[in-house]
């Protein structure tokens, strides 16, 4: 199926009464957690997996993307307004969007933000729509140790490019895989690590592990201090058409943040949070007057904001056509597609095209109906804040609590998600990266079986696993991304020592 | 940052240390037909090897220095947070006999309690109504609720 068949096929699917309606909830429920600080889109998509098992696949995979990149749209409104980023992807849009909202710009900087996330929305769909496939029917090849080495170099390179040091996230990576073997071994059937316990024979879920560590990690973050209700600053529906030099300015870095942030969703990484900085640091350079950057440059609100979404429609490129997600969010959508018995991989395309190309057509309207959602009904949203905060925080407790027990209807699970929120709140004041953990949680298994079938399959002789050409180019990347930084970091020194 | 830190990394290295110790009691196979103790011996070591070289840096050098900023709160402030997580784990306890229903309205008083606020009436109020709305969403999202062993 071409890509245009494809589209057409897919919209015949995405417009359907039940996945229009997923698709607005997923959409409208990703706008609302965006604003709200304290529980971000991964949260928010834990919580929802166990709503989505009386629908199908299709209608589930549509409502949870729809929160992940509706949260794209509604963290730069609290960015803008309040200088309080709703969620993580939505930081740097505070250093310009907010003072430009103190300079009375705010409405045509949250305008900016809405246009610029619809264009790189719609265009990263494109590239979706255009990179998925070729690479799904290149992964046709993949073998078992093809697989084995992409998802090693997958961990690698997040634990490099994370905000901690390469040392802490290495060793969440190892606390994530650690996690991943507890229950039945997949192959030989014995049980590891469960303690006797017969409900840890199926394994640590992912929701548990993730809501405690971002929800439960949140609440128990904010509960240290008590603070009250944000000023809001008010926005009104004129004030929201930009001026033609404000378009001006802000349609190059938009562009620009459109192509940064989709090829960093490819690669993996925390693509939708990396992006905006990339993007910001960009347009800085590129800026005829850098030293606007920081006192409310509308440059400022674009790029990042418009690469927050392509790289949300970046990351959905190795999920849909590998079956490998490379960060947290994506990490979920495997999660809930394994749950509704959905196998993901190179053969999804052919084999549920309905899936693909319906989340695909989705996509395209979640971000029409965003830009509707988030332009004239900002001031709603906003007010949401208003919200005293010890009652929020009651309300995502319960949520998270509820969510997770209604996967296996199991109170070890509420156990697991504590424990985890526990160390989380320890990990995150500590300045740990939470999304190599994960990722390794999700990973890890894919990881395992895959070592063991290529070792299985080599039968003693390296050259099977590392002759394969994909093998020797993806695992040698790794040993590059391992070695070469800390040899960068040693020759700067050396070459300095002697200069003083 | 120095003593917390070090204590984690000395946490992952104990923890390393013992999931080695369990992945050596499972078999690890050969090389050509790795058995179920394979890969964990392989983190395990990984695990007890980071951890080691964390602790020991972190020893070296953020122990003498004194942090501007303690990394965990203090005093009320941190007895909040682990009354939170006292309250949670009580939730979780009951939830097993008492049900959703009551369960929720009890934690949501605490939590309101817990994060400042002051008077009871407004506090029950709020809770009641918080606890039914979520009650009411998640039946219309067909989302399961423990009923409670007390009342089934």
């Amino acid at each position: 199926m071409d890509a245009l068949h494809g589209l057409i096929y897919g919209f015949g699917v995405a417009l359907t009464g039940s996945n229009l309606l997923a698709c607005f909830l997923g959409v409208l429920v990703g706008t609302i957690v965006g604003v709200l600080p304290g529980i971000g889109p991964i949260g928010a998509m834990a919580l929802l997996i166990p709503s989505t098992y009386s629908l199908g696949p299709t209608s589930a995979l549509i409502m949870l993307s729809g929160i992940f990149y509706g949260a794209m749209y509604g963290g730069s409104t609290t960015s803008i307004l309040v200088n309080v980023p709703g969620e993580a992807a939505s930081v740097v849009t505070t250093i310009d969007g907010y003072r430009l909202a103190r300079k009375g710009r705010g409405g045509a900087a949250l305008a900016i933000a809405a246009v610029g996330s619809f264009v790189a929305g719609t265009v990263g769909l494109v590239g979706l729509m255009l990179f998925a496939p070729p690479l799904a029917s290149l992964a046709l090849e993949f073998g078992p140790p093809e697989y084995f080495s992409l998802t090693l170099l997958g961990l690698i390179f997040l634990s490099r490019i994370g905000s901690a040091s390469v040392l802490k996230s290495f060793l969440m990576v190892g606390f994530g895989l650690l996690l991943g073997t507890v229950g039945m071994d997949a192959i030989s059937g014995v049980p590891r690590f469960t303690f006797g316990n017969l409900e840890l024979m199926q394994g640590v879920e992912l929701v548990p592990v993730a809501m405690g560590l971002y929800g439960i990690g949140e609440v128990l973050i904010i509960a240290e201090r008590i603070t009250g209700i944000p000023d809001l600053i008010k926005v009104k529906f004129r004030e929201l058409f930009p001026t033609r030099a404000e378009w001006k300015k802000a349609f190059p870095p938009m562009i620009r943040g459109t192509g940064v942030g989709f090829f960093l969703g490819l690669i993996p990484g925390p693509a939708a949070i990396l992006s905006t900085f990339v993007s910001y640091a960009m347009e800085k350079k590129l800026s005829k007057h850098p030293e606007e950057f920081g006192q409310g440059a509308i440059e400022g609100v674009a790029g990042p904001e418009s690469a927050n979404n392509s790289a949300t429609a970046g990351s959905m490129v190795p999920l849909l056509a590998l079956g490998i997600p490379f960060a947290p969010p994506t990490a979920l959508l495997l999660g809930a597609l394994t749950i509704h018995g959905v196998q993901p991989g190179p053969l999804l395309m052919s084999k549920h095209p309905e899936i693909f190309w319906g989340v695909v057509a989705s996509m395209y309207i979640g971000n029409a109906v965003l830009l509707i959602l988030n332009l004239p009904l900002v001031g709603v949203f906003a007010s949401i804040l208003r919200l005293p905060q010890h009652i929020l925080m009651g309300f995502i407790l319960l949520l998270c609590l509820v969510g997770t027990f209604s996967i296996n209807n199991s109170f070890l699970d509420i156990y697991i998600l504590l424990g985890m929120g526990v160390v989380g709140y320890i990990l995150r004041k500590l300045d740990f990266d939470m999304a190599p953990l994960i990722l390794a949680v999700v990973l890890g298994p894919i990881l395992e079986k895959t070592l063991r079938q290529s070792l299985f399959y080599a039968r003693g002789d390296a050259w099977a696993i590392f002759g394969r050409p994909y093998t020797a180019f993806l695992l040698s990347v790794g040993v590059v991304l391992i070695i070469l930084p800390p040899l960068i970091r040693r020759l700067r020194r050396t070459r300095r020592t002697p200069a003083e | 940052m120095g003593k917390p830190l070090s204590r984690i990394f000395f946490s992952f290295t104990l923890l390393g240390g013992a999931y080695l110790a369990g992945s050596l009691a499972l078999s690890a196979g050969t090389i050509e037909q790795p058995g179920a103790g394979f890969f964990p011996r392989m983190v395990g070591i990984f695990i007890l090897c980071l951890g080691m070289a964390g602790w020991i840096g972190s020893l070296r050098s953020g122990e003498g220095k004194k942090s501007a900023d303690p990394v965990f709160p203090e005093g009320k402030n941190l007895q909040r947070v682990i009354a939170l997580v006292l309250v949670i784990l009580l939730f979780t306890v009951l939830l097993q006999t008492l049900g959703y229903g009551i369960c929720s309205a009890f934690l949501m008083i605490a939590v309101l309690r817990l994060l400042g606020m002051r008077s009871w009436g407004q506090t029950i109020i709020l809770a009641l109504l918080t606890a039914g709305v979520s009650y009411f969403f998640f039946v219309l999202l067909d989302i399961p609720l423990p009923r409670g062993s007390l009342f089934s």
